[in-house]
């Protein structure tokens, strides 16, 4: 078995002014992984993020990438269009807070098809049917694609988002918080959908999140952070269950039994 | 053939957040276990078994020593990358815990079918086998579409088992499979452990039953011997 390693983070660091954002990230990333960051607010997990999806330029560090066309690049040298790119095409953001991703002055359809313009896909009826296929995947009422994303519930839209990123096929899609501002049982059943698709097309992806229920269930890999470093690294189940370091006790032991 | 090699293996557990305590379970575990084997994990409550099993499938961490899996080739689960030790979990070794474990709202023969998608074994005979083995385990055909969270112990336990057993797998780890089932389901649980035997699975059981360990296991690991003496 030789899978492909995607992503290799080394020494990544950022530093906001005299603050530290995040120091000394290391993790390799191999394709079909999905990996956890936690940590509670503060911890530098989505600053992390932000750097690993190109969002801000990090202080120090490397993140090499290795895409399906195009062997190994250093990602962090890469020309600022050539970045751009890459990030629109193949790398897909869903971000806590749907209206984020979304463009709300166009209907669900267009949103998603958006992302496959963006790759070159022209044909009308080609989008149409991988907006409603895409809809449907996400456990939305196809019927709805003509209606704009403010007519959606919060639940609705993150669905809605979700379709977006994945409809064109990215090699790593970034979560940030996916279900943070939704209620309890709307929850669950996002968990759900994106598990349910995850194990069908064997998407790599990075999700961060305080919520370690959110790990157990969708990740592969953890990494738990604390003021800014990576205290503790392994499969999710075991970092959970047989955590190592004092914080990652901590965190551990502090859930709420239901 | 050895499947399974156990070097030096040692496990504590030091919990920080009180204020340090190490306890010191299990110590200088060197053993072999060959294909086809059923070994009984024996020892007194809270000596280690389950901690044993979840070392073995890499759901533990040692605190040193080596746990080798042998496929085509050899793999330290104490020392692999997670992706190695994932996939291993989906082909190789089989994990029945003592409380099942799933999402919410995923209704009971998804989770027993999963295992089949991700073993790539699915196929338009697959949902025949599954029926089969629930109706075998005695859950009810109309509970086949809901989820088992809402089912009772001894009906959960059985889901447990299903979603394990449909797989093919080389190795399994069944922890207490037969504690909350009746007389009938269990000899039902024994004959099908049987029939894995038969197939040359290696099974690594915990199993309080005497009885049921004279009928299936060739071989008993007491744990005792591997107490730290520092306890």
């Amino acid at each position: 078995m030789n899978i492909k390693k995607i992503m290799h983070v080394e020494n990544l660091t950022h530093f906001y002014g005299n603050q530290i954002g995040c120091k000394g990230i290391n993790f390799d990333l191999y394709k079909g992984e999905i990996l956890g960051i936690v940590g509670e607010s503060g911890s530098g997990k989505s600053t992390l993020l932000k750097c690993l999806s190109g969002e801000i330029s990090p202080s120090a560090g490397k993140i090499n990438i290795s895409l399906d066309q195009g062997g190994v690049k250093d990602f962090l040298s890469l020309p600022e269009q050539e970045k751009r790119q890459l990030m629109r095409s193949m790398w897909g953001i869903v971000h806590q807070n749907p209206r984020d991703g979304l463009n709300l002055r166009i209907s669900a359809g267009g949103n998603i098809a958006e992302r496959l313009l963006n790759v070159s896909e022209k044909n009308y009826s080609f989008l149409r049917n991988t907006g409603k296929y895409w809809m449907e995947k996400t456990e939305m009422d196809s019927d709805r694609i003509d209606e704009f994303p403010l007519s959606f519930s919060g639940g609705m839209q993150q669905r809605l988002q979700i379709s977006k990123i994945l409809s064109s096929n990215p090699q790593i899609v970034f979560m940030d918080e996916p279900t943070g501002g939704l209620d309890v049982s709307v929850q669950a059943k996002i968990l759900d959908t994106i598990k349910s698709i995850v194990r069908d097309i064997n998407v790599t992806m990075i999700i961060v999140t305080h919520d370690l229920a959110v790990v157990r269930f969708l990740t592969d890999k953890l990494l738990v952070m604390k003021d800014g470093i990576v205290v503790e690294t392994g499969l999710t189940d075991r970092v959970l269950d047989d955590p190592q370091h004092s914080y990652t006790q901590l965190l551990t032991s502090s859930i709420l039994q239901v | 053939m050895k499947i399974i090699e156990l070097k030096n293996v040692n496990k504590k557990f030091i919990l920080h957040n009180q204020k340090g305590t190490v306890l010191n379970v299990l110590k200088n575990i060197n053993l072999e276990i060959k294909t086809g084997e059923c070994i009984a994990l024996v020892g007194k409550s809270g000596i280690g078994k389950s901690t044993f099993l979840k070392m073995l499938y890499g759901n533990y961490l040692p605190s040193s020593g080596e746990i080798n899996i042998y496929n085509n080739n050899k793999i330290n689960i104490a020392n692999s990358l997670e992706h190695q030790i994932i996939n291993l979990r989906k082909y190789f070794i089989g994990y029945v815990s003592q409380f099942l474990r799933v999402l919410p709202r995923v209704p009971t023969i998804e989770i027993v079918s999963d295992t089949l998608k991700q073993q790539s074994l699915f196929d338009e005979h697959s949902l025949i086998k599954i029926k089969k083995l629930l109706s075998e385990l005695n859950i009810q055909e109309s509970m086949w579409n809901l989820s088992p969270l809402t089912f009772s112990g001894g009906e959960q336990q059985r889901v447990n088992l299903a979603k394990t057993l449909i797989g093919n797998y080389s190795i399994l780890l069944l922890d207490e499979p037969t504690a909350s089932l009746d007389d009938i389901n269990k000899s039902i649980v024994i004959d099908m452990i049987k029939s894995k035997l038969k197939k040359d699975v290696t099974i690594i059981v915990i199993v309080h039953d005497k009885k049921i360990r004279n009928e299936i296991c060739t071989r008993e690991i007491n744990l005792e011997k591997y107490i730290p003496n520092d306890n």
